[in-house]
């Protein structure tokens, strides 16, 4: 048993047969992953990225939980849905613990989250993001209507103010 | 402390009686803490917490997945919010317009003060 610290897996090639020894249905299970695509040039890059994604949409898993991966690239964020960074260093600092030997009470607090983490694995990452994303579609809607409601009370009760002292 | 700064910091009147058990104290006590012990400790420590964190975080994410998310979506109320704050913005809008809209309004007066301003009537 080991620490959820980062993986961190270089990736060289764009080969598919490289990439199916690189990505398995386990791969954040039990800890998160870092996939550095620097040694790649940036058109590689965004191919790889697309590939990623394919894998993850296809094998209806999810790259958020229960350990998040990440893409270590040069592009920018927006070219894709999952989480990115320029460097290593720039990963959350959260999963970054030195590696020692575990007592007993950590590794039955680890064998604890194996249950959590396979209890995450097995949920329908596809509808989930589906249910999530039009739940906060709805609610940035609700959000917004509620900042223009909030203007017109303003300026209503500004009005009725300056009604009120002639 | 240090044995000799301890008796050096000490008025004599207060070392009277217990000379001999100071002298009797070995420099270096087994009792006292070693550094990597105390090292040992810590880091232990720091791994039990980042594991309580993580097992806190993996317990959220599987009450949103598990509980939160399925009861939002049977019991959407999205559509129904946005269908009543579409009602109270238009009735808002309504009463705005409504007190703009009289001759002796605020809104009137100063639109009036600002074109007077730009384009004074004749006469003036």
């Amino acid at each position: 048993m080991s620490l959820p610290v980062y993986q961190h897996i270089n990736v060289r090639t764009i080969q598919l047969d490289d990439l199916e020894n690189l990505l398995s249905k386990n791969l954040n299970l039990k800890h998160p992953v870092a996939l550095n695509l620097k040694f790649l040039d940036l058109d590689q890059q965004r191919e790889m990225i697309g590939l990623i994604e394919n894998f993850f949409q296809t094998n209806n898993l999810s790259f958020k939980f229960p350990y998040p991966v990440y893409l270590v690239t040069d592009h920018e964020s927006t070219i894709t849905h999952m989480p990115t960074a320029f460097d290593m260093d720039s990963l959350p600092k959260f999963f970054t613990q030195r590696e020692s030997k575990m007592n007993v009470k950590e590794s039955q607090l680890i064998s604890r989250n194996r249950l959590l983490q396979q209890e995450i694995t097995n949920a329908d990452s596809q509808s989930i993001e589906e249910s999530m994303n039009r739940y906060g579609q709805v609610h940035r809607q609700i959000f917004e209507m509620e900042k223009e409601r909030l203007f017109y009370r303003s300026v209503l009760n500004r009005l009725m103010k300056g009604k009120y002292n002639g | 402390m240090d044995k000799k700064r301890l008796v050096k910091s000490l008025p004599q009147e207060d070392l009277k009686g217990f000379e001999e058990f100071i002298e009797g104290q070995s420099g270096d006590s087994s009792f006292l803490p070693r550094g990597n012990a105390q090292a040992k400790k810590e880091i232990s420590f720091e791994h039990f917490t980042f594991l309580t964190n993580d097992s806190t975080r993996l317990n959220k994410i599987k009450d949103l997945l598990m509980d939160k998310l399925p009861f939002a979506s049977r019991y959407e109320q999205g559509q129904h919010l946005i269908s009543e704050q579409t009602k109270e913005l238009k009735l808002l809008r309504k009463h705005l317009f409504e007190i703009c809209q009289k001759p002796d309004s605020g809104y009137r007066k100063s639109l009036g003060e600002i074109l007077d301003k730009f384009f004074e009537p004749a006469g003036d």
